[in-house]
């Protein structure tokens, strides 16, 4: 029988595994050797696993919620009667119907980062690196969304403490070289735009014309969209303050939607687009160390190459964060290795 | 990055300093790139800020090409359409990139994909981060390009890093497109190569003809840059959704021009790995 919880603070079953780890000193991680010892060779101790969790019930198509409402006056008649070519991007950025979903999103993933920046605290840690922020749908019931973000907290060496514990998505050796540089990780974000786009008569013409010919609509509700996520993740950043923002990942996603708004004026069949971009990253900060940053050193390594790199692919592909390119760049050096 | 003595004194201190100390900035303020932590340092150590992570797309409808099934020709309508979106994405992220006042652009990834805008509908999107370099280069002029854009290159940022040293600097991203149909076998050869392993000069002299149009025209874009040569270049086959016999063969790599005469780089040190 789990503990009654009032939704506030952390989970009893999170409190009683924090008293217990702070009251053993032992701690947990999910850190490689690799990325252990470098945490260590900065100054830092793991003080134990994180995680904060989530679960949102999102409902986001049609009718009732209303989010992806295209706001286009036009839609819904023929082309002559207004129906033309200047259909209006939606974008929740700039306060459309969506603005309320992203926020619904937004909340969630700060609810879990928050909990999970809790358990932090309560283990006396400084912040949290290989922060891996995933969202994944409940099998039974696809609406229910878990936002979940799992990771190691550390601890600097010395009495100096942090204002609020930093969070990261950088793995160990990122962390490490960070801070050997000079700079340290404030805040992981994640900036989302959702836009919407009804396909009006030009678009329309512009994709079944016989010509080369660019979908001007489109490309602008993609360009609109993904610098609306750009936005959300700088705004965000400025939140707490740092010089600089990393990139973890971002994604884009398209897909079409029967309109809203002509099926309510006159039960005609139209459609939308509607994108989504989200874009994760962590603020950085500058600070002046008082030793001069290590220099770049250039190596050729006598070892065996081949199983270095299979080991880094391997660690690309399952990460939540593999970058396709940098894992294609892997497989090429691979093939050129021979291995 | 390495040689990080195990005694790190007063690092971690002045790293926890400065997050007592943060304070919420202007959104102005903090720049975004789409560096990993490697490329960030080394960008910076070659001598370049990262200024702003820059965009650039276009959704392109691919109109239609009236081909013969049976002759090697190239598809110009679908080279042209793959040039001119390509371009268009290019050009918008090097406006942004101007507009922001940078010298260059590193680790542009420039992506086709097809997603939910319908069969003949191609989405080429571009993506790097705008940098702008300390000082001048050396021996004076500017960072840009010969037309006064930013430079772009699609190097990693270790190979960028690299590439400074070594005395050369990025003009532009360069490439070469050509969409080719490969001449179906005509019946009478089918039948007369059934039984043998043979080659099949048509299929070998098709290929040869794509990737050589290709190649020529990407050497044509660094030739227009005054480049000294193309480094990184990738020839790549794509299929899209033209089916078996039509391919994309596209080429792409980074033009560059020389800093300084010599291109000496210091000499490597050399290391055995204990892992492996």
């Amino acid at each position: 029988m789990s503990v009654p919880w009032s939704g506030s603070g952390l989970p009893p079953a999170a409190a009683e595994r924090m008293a217990e780890v702070r009251a053993s000193g032992t701690w947990t991680s999910a850190l490689s050797t690799g990325e252990f010892a470098s945490i260590r060779s900065v100054g830092f101790e793991p003080v134990g696993q994180v995680m904060g969790s989530a679960v949102y019930h999102v409902g986001r198509s049609g009718r009732y919620w209303g989010y992806h409402d295209c706001l286009f006056p036009g839609a819904g008649y023929g082309f002559s009667y207004g129906n033309v070519g200047n259909a209006p991007i939606a974008v929740s950025g700039q306060g459309s119907p969506a603005a309320a979903l992203v926020g619904v999103f937004n909340s969630a993933r700060q609810t879990a980062l928050q909990r999970m920046t809790a358990e932090c605290l309560a283990l006396g840690g400084d912040g949290v690196v290989s922060a891996a922020l995933t969202m994944a749908p409940f099998v039974a019931q696809p609406n229910c969304l878990e936002f979940k973000v799992i990771g190691t907290a550390v601890r600097a060496q010395g009495t100096v403490r942090p204002k609020h514990p930093f969070t990261s998505h950088l793995d160990g050796q990122g962390f490490a070289k960070l801070v050997a540089s000079g700079w340290v990780p404030v805040e992981l974000l994640v900036g989302m735009s959702i836009g919407v786009r009804h396909d009006d008569y030009r678009t329309q013409s512009q994709s079944y014309s016989w010509r080369n010919i660019e979908v001007t609509g489109w490309s602008d509700l993609i360009h609109e969209v993904r610098s609306d996520a750009r936005r959300q993740l700088q705004l965000q950043g400025s939140r707490q303050g740092g010089d600089a923002v990393i990139m973890a990942s971002s994604d884009l996603r398209v897909w079409r939607e029967s309109c809203l708004r002509a099926r309510n004026r006159n039960n005609s069949e139209q459609e939308d687009h509607v994108a989504e971009s989200t874009m994760v990253g962590t603020t950085i900060a500058r600070f002046k160390a008082r030793r001069e940053p290590p220099r770049t050193l250039s190596v050729m390594p006598l070892g065996d190459r081949g199983e270095l790199l299979k080991r880094r692919l391997a660690a690309v592909a399952s990460s939540p964060y593999g970058d396709r390119a940098q894992y294609q760049r892997l497989v090429q050096e691979l093939n050129e290795t021979g291995g | 990055m390495t040689n990080t003595e195990p005694n790190a004194q007063g690092v971690p201190a002045d790293a926890m300093r400065r997050l007592a100390e943060l304070e919420p900035g202007k959104p102005g303020s903090i720049f975004t790139s789409d560096l990993s932590v490697n490329e960030f340092l080394l960008v910076r150590e070659a001598g370049f800020k990262p200024i702003g992570l820059v965009l650039g797309s276009s959704i392109y409808h691919v109109g239609i090409q009236i081909g013969r099934w049976g002759k090697n020709q190239e598809l110009e309508t679908l080279s042209q359409a793959m040039y001119h979106a390509r371009e268009l994405a290019m050009t918008r992220m090097e406006a942004e990139a101007a507009a922001l006042g940078a010298d260059g652009i590193v680790g542009v990834r420039l992506t086709v994909e097809a997603r939910e805008f319908g069969n003949d509908v191609a989405e080429f999107i571009a993506i790097g981060t705008a940098v702008k370099a300390d000082n001048p280069p050396p021996g004076g002029g500017s960072w840009r390009n010969n037309k006064g854009q930013p430079f772009t290159s699609d190097l990693s940022g270790q190979d960028f890093w690299t590439l400074i040293r070594a005395g050369y600097a990025p003009l532009g991203m360069v490439m070469g497109t050509c969409v080719y149909h490969i001449a179906h076998q005509k019946m009478g050869a089918v039948f007369s190569n059934l039984g043998k392993n043979v080659e099949i000069e048509q299929f070998t002299q098709a290929l040869y003809d794509a990737r050589e149009l290709a190649m020529a025209r990407m050497q044509a874009e660094a030739e227009a840059l005054h480049a000294e040569g193309v480094v990184g270049v990738q020839l790549n086959a794509h299929n899209h959704r033209w089916g078996g016999h039509t391919t994309e063969f596209f080429s792409i790599g980074t033009a560059v021009r020389p800093l300084r005469a010599d291109h000496e780089i210091e000499r490597p040190t050399m290391v055995l790995s204990l892992d492996g």
